[in-house]
């Protein structure tokens, strides 16, 4: 009784190791219990499985943590089994599970199971009691891919608020195991009169010695980490429209290009999107961060430009454009926008950057989505260069809350665009992005429920096709169920961030180095 | 009658008021719960436990589900302050006729409950009703392990015990926050008191160095906050409740005061005193009761809503001494409207009255009281889904909104995230009758129809305009223009409201397209006697356009309001007349 008691104070002392108290509770419950065994008999039964999270038939990264799922049937218990068999060396392995209605993975477990299915698939078997009779369903594969993942993604944690925010979290992930770090969190310096939002966090090619994010309203500025130093820079400049909004790393050099917005909301009485978010004016700057200096890349008056992004050998600037359907020359800039949301439709550009003289070329179309009543966000380039995804929606360029909008795929080779079958539901599909190996495409997705984004992640063959996107596994199945949290800007990372929260809020703290 | 018997009288004497007190605030309890949650999972122990004083909120948000049943709730205070009193006695023994300075704390801690007021919108301390309790009676414990588990002072001070306990208060500083500060600070008093250096050095070392190390562990707290974290304040834009956190400061005070007694042991002091005192304890908590009928009515209103009871809204809507409170008023719109005498009975009520009598410049707004609920029942589903997530954003999320939260998704027909609110609202305690009514419609929706209320929502809905508009801020009139500036409407119901809300913002642009609209949908039936006397208005204002040979008025229409009109100074005769020119400065918030 004392060491339970011990374990649990001392656990809860140390917040950072809150999971070493549940994974010490756990083990001491399942230390005291027979592993489940597999009815002898069971009835078959036709209907579809309904798991939470959903990994029927997914695939996975051979590095990726366990998939914890719950079983949504009626049923008072239920065991799964979790069986797999070596091509090369014949090895079968077969572990059972099963705690009331969820399946929980033993780590050590699930990595021997992804060992020996590396390039092939782990079968489940679903069992179900039901007022004392056993019903079994048809097997589901998870099939582990030989390639793996970018061990780390980073996201934002917010609630799908519009307006308020008290906690906003920037987190990472480790995707090998379910640990997870504050970056940074504003309750570290919110007070009731001073608040401030963070968002944007953005890495230089998957890498953390180099990357941003923002803080708007108090403590405003760009915290920007280069070389591995953090420091603190205001982006507005008098020739700007605002400071950096959407950034985009340059993959090698010392550069990043943003887009500067003039941005306002709307909102819905009735309809799925609930809210409009739409730019009135919008252009793109480059930041050279050595020479701590602001350039115009684009600034054309009757064109918003936004969404930047660099093609993998930095040759190319990405981004998003589209001709404004009003006077953009209006007084009431935002009325005027407003008045005219159905019709802001942006096309897929990219200029041609000159590394010698930090110049860009001309603006080249890529793909005229406004021809076929489309609008092109948040484009990514993968790391062969060979495609470009991104969320296409009927308009405007907050597709988050756009029920229609779908992760496309455009062939820069083929020059043709097609959808990345599978990984699209019902609902909003955005922020599309590769990892370093441009085997995975990770996306916000708000399939669960159509409002609470949520990061997928879906193997992206040779061949260009996407399978069926699995949802970022968590210790507890319940865990989305239960957070009130969406998944913002899901980002692929190959390190850890080495600066500690604590750390970025001592440069938050500082004044802002102004831009010139 | 023994002194032993006079104190417990005293004690009974006490609780017995502070039970009426806060049977008188059972409003303020329900509500209470109703503005928290906890859910039983342990992803939400974690999540609280990454807070200092983690595990003090965890157990607050417990207890305060127990107001749910208002006695249930009352009865869990008063076992908590019995509690607390038995420590306070044992722990700091004082001579019989200052014992009094025992019921000063618990006299706190029922004013910070019933004096809460309006502030209860705007706390951001989950758990607060009970987690204060708790926390000084945990903190009273660690002050039994630094006395060994004797009685007060009645033993020398024996070292060992009092290193345990300084160690244990500051190792619970993770779980308890501000309380285990406030042990330490007790026990550094009582160090000082007895002379024992080391324990004092101990106590002030551990109080003021390992809260910030601590607290730079965390990422939930300023570290400049670390040694009061979780101290109760409220505080919202510029506002703070003086009463709050008069409460806790008082109570820190009283405490020292005690512990210092306690050591003293003071000769003086006789019945006169410890009945004064006593008095005061008594006297402290009535100051803080609210009396105002207007808060409390709202409170009732907005539970009676919830609970689809129509007749209860209007009956306190009725019996408002002084007017309502403009959230009164919107509640009574919503009874009418699904009652389905809108239009015969909305200026049968008074339609302003005085403004909510709010402590502490607290900037009170609508928004954060009552608006998701206002939206939600007027079938305005995106605007109750965003209230509802903004307060539960500020505030946090709570019972409260996640019910709302789950039928504005209901209404909008999204089946998947009602799905995940009913989901969160199933281990949430004391909402089964809220799920067994509602659940069932996530995969029945022709089962709306044994749900009259639900019916009219959808209904509404329905006929809402997709086109996008600015949120100003307020939601009364947000909701009287949503309906009333715009035409078209397929329903009689969105008809009438949008005709009765085009009569409240008195404006006839509006009025003249719904009434003809409702007319045509009513196919002629007898008109309202309010619309009939807003028509006559309006054609006395534009005869050319609207002259009243063009409408069947009811004969006695023209006649009163040939009276209504020859008098100075009418009476409020529940006209639209009487609303149209005496019903101006309503503020709303």
């Amino acid at each position: 009784m004392i060491i339970p008691i011990g374990i649990f104070i001392i656990s809860a002392m140390m917040q950072k190791h809150i999971n070493i108290f549940i994974l010490c509770a756990s083990l001491l419950l399942v230390g005291c219990k027979d592993r489940p065994k597999v009815p002898e008999q069971a009835l078959l039964v036709s209907k579809p499985l309904s798991i939470q999270p959903d990994y029927q038939g997914v695939t996975i990264p051979a590095n990726l943590c366990p998939t914890n799922f719950l079983v949504r049937e009626n049923g008072d218990r239920m065991v799964a089994r979790f069986s797999t068999r070596s091509n090369q060396t014949d090895k079968e392995l077969s572990f059972t599970y099963g705690k009331s209605m969820q399946v929980i993975i033993d780590p050590n477990e699930w990595e021997e199971l992804k060992q020996v299915a590396r390039g092939g698939s782990i079968e489940v078997e679903i069992f179900v009691e039901q007022q004392g009779e056993w019903y079994a369903f048809n097997p589901f594969e998870i099939h582990v891919a030989e390639e793996e993942i970018d061990p780390y993604i980073s996201y934002r944690l917010i609630p799908p608020s519009y307006v308020s925010y008290e906690e906003l979290i920037i987190e990472q992930r480790d995707l090998r195991s379910f640990e997870t770090k504050e970056i940074f969190n504003t309750r570290q310096m919110i007070t009731q009169k001073k608040g401030h939002c963070i968002n944007c966090h953005s890495y230089q090619n998957y890498g953390t010695e180099n990357m941003l994010f923002h803080v708007r309203n108090d403590w405003s500025g760009t915290v920007i980490v280069s070389e591995g130093k953090a420091s603190k820079v205001n982006l507005k400049t008098p020739q700007t429209l605002s400071a950096g909004v959407y950034p985009a790393w340059h993959p090698t050099e010392q550069l990043i290009a943003f887009s500067t917005n003039k941005t306002a909301q709307v909102f819905h009485p009735t309809h799925a999107s609930k809210v409009e978010v739409f730019d009135a004016a919008s252009d793109l700057i480059l930041y050279d961060v050595k020479a701590n200096k602001v350039t115009t890349i684009s600034d054309e008056t009757d064109q918003l430009e936004c969404f930047p992004t660099w093609s993998p050998d930095g040759e190319w600037l990405y981004f998003t454009s589209a001709r404004t359907p009003f006077d953009s020359n209006a007084k009431d800039l935002f009325a005027e926008a407003q008045q005219h949301l159905s019709d802001i439709r942006y096309d897929l550009c990219r200029k041609h950057f000159d590394r010698q003289s930090g110049t860009f070329g001309p603006t080249e179309i890529v793909y005229e989505a406004s021809a076929d009543s489309m609008s092109v966000t948040l484009p990514r380039i993968s790391p062969d260069g060979r495609y470009v995804a991104f969320s296409l929606a009927p308009y405007g360029c907050f597709h988050v809350w756009h029920p229609s909008a779908d992760i496309m795929l455009y062939d820069l080779d083929k020059k043709k665009l097609t959808p990345a079958m599978g990984i699209n539901s019902q609902y909003s599909e955005s922020y599309p992005s590769f990892s370093s190996n441009g085997r995975w495409l990770m996306t916000a997705s708000r399939r669960d429920d159509g409002n609470y984004t949520r990061p997928y992640i879906a193997y992206f063959d040779k061949n260009g096709h996407c399978h069926k996107p699995f949802e970022v596994p968590q210790q507890s199945p319940l865990y989305y169920t239960l957070s009130f949290n969406s998944f913002n800007r899901p980002e692929f990372m190959k390190e850890p961030v080495k600066i500690s929260a604590k750390q970025f809020e001592d440069v938050i703290e500082r004044e802002a180095q102004q831009a010139q | 009658m023994s002194k032993k018997y006079i104190e417990l009288l005293f004690f009974t004497c006490f609780i017995v008021v502070a039970a009426l007190l806060l049977w008188l605030n059972e409003d303020v309890l329900y509500m209470a719960q109703q503005h928290s949650l906890f859910l039983r999972s342990t992803h939400f122990f974690a999540d609280k436990m990454r807070e200092v004083g983690g595990l003090l909120i965890w157990l607050g948000l417990t207890g305060t589900q127990c107001f749910h049943y208002p006695a249930l709730g009352i009865a869990l205070l008063l076992t908590l302050w019995a509690l607390i009193y038995q420590l306070l006695h044992r722990t700091f023994p004082l001579p019989h006729s200052w014992r009094w300075l025992h019921l000063l704390p618990l006299s706190a801690l029922v004013a910070s409950i019933i004096g809460v007021g309006y502030w209860l919108y705007y706390l951001k301390m989950p758990g607060y009703w009970v987690r204060e309790s708790i926390g000084l009676l945990l903190a009273l414990f660690l002050q039994q392990v630094f006395i060994g588990f004797g009685k007060g002072d009645s033993v020398k001070p024996r070292k060992g015990w009092q290193i345990a306990g300084i160690l244990l208060a500051a190792a619970s500083y993770p779980l308890l926050g501000w309380y285990s500060t406030l042990a330490l600070l007790l026990m550094a008093v009582r160090s000082a008191l007895q002379h024992c250096w080391q324990s004092l050095c101990l106590a002030l070392i551990a109080a003021t160095m390992l809260p910030p190390v601590i607290a730079r562990q965390y990422t939930t707290l300023r570290w400049q906050e670390a040694w009061t974290a979780h101290f109760p304040h409220a505080e919202f834009t510029g506002a703070e409740s003086s009463l709050i956190t008069g409460a806790f400061v008082a109570l820190t005070l009283i405490l020292i005061v005690i512990v210092v007694v306690s050591h003293l042991q003071p000769k003086r002091g006789g019945w006169k005193v410890a009945t004064t005192g006593a008095l005061a304890a008594v006297c402290g908590m009535l100051c803080t009761h609210i009396t105002d009928y207007n808060f409390h009515a709202e409170l009732r209103m907005y539970r009676a809503l919830e609970e689809c009871r129509w007749d209860d809204v209007l009956q306190d809507m009725k019996e408002a001494p002084s007017g309502p409170t403009r959230q009164m008023v919107s509640c009574k719109n919503v009874a009418l409207l699904h009652k389905g005498s809108l239009a015969q009975d909305m200026f049968r009520y008074d339609n302003i009255g005085p403004e909510p009598i709010v402590p502490d410049s607290l900037p009170l707004h609508m928004a954060h009281t009552c608006a998701p609920l206002l939206y939600l029942y007027h079938g305005m589903a995106n605007d109750a889904t965003h209230w509802a997530i903004e307060n539960s954003v500020e505030f946090g999320f709570t019972n409260d909104n996640l019910k709302i939260l789950a039928l504005a998704a209901l209404v909008s027909n999204e089946t998947d995230l009602a799905r995940k609110y009913f989901d969160l609202l199933r281990i949430a305690p004391f909402n089964e009758a809220f799920v067994h009514r509602y659940y069932p419609l996530l995969f029945k929706r022709e089962l709306m129809s044994q749900q009259p209320e639900m019916l009219l929502m959808c209904e509404l809905n329905r006929d809402l305009d997709t086109r996008v508009r600015k949120d100003d801020g307020s939601p009364e009139f947000r909701i009287y223009r949503t309906f009333a500036e715009v035409t078209g409407y397929q329903s009689v119901r969105t008809e009438e409201l949008a005709l009765i809300y085009s009569m409240m913002l008195k404006s006839y642009e509006c009025f003249w397209p719904h009434l003809y609209a409702f007319s045509r949908l009513t196919r002629s039936g007898k008109m309202p006697v309010a619309v009939q006397e807003a028509a006559y208005l309006g054609c006395q204002h534009d005869a050319e356009h609207y002259p009243a040979s063009n409408f069947r008025f009811d004969a006695n229409i023209p006649a009163r309001y040939e009276v209504f009109h020859s008098v100075a100074k009418p009476i409020n005769d529940h006209s639209y007349w009487y609303f149209y020119y005496f019903c101006n400065d309503a503020k709303t918030y």
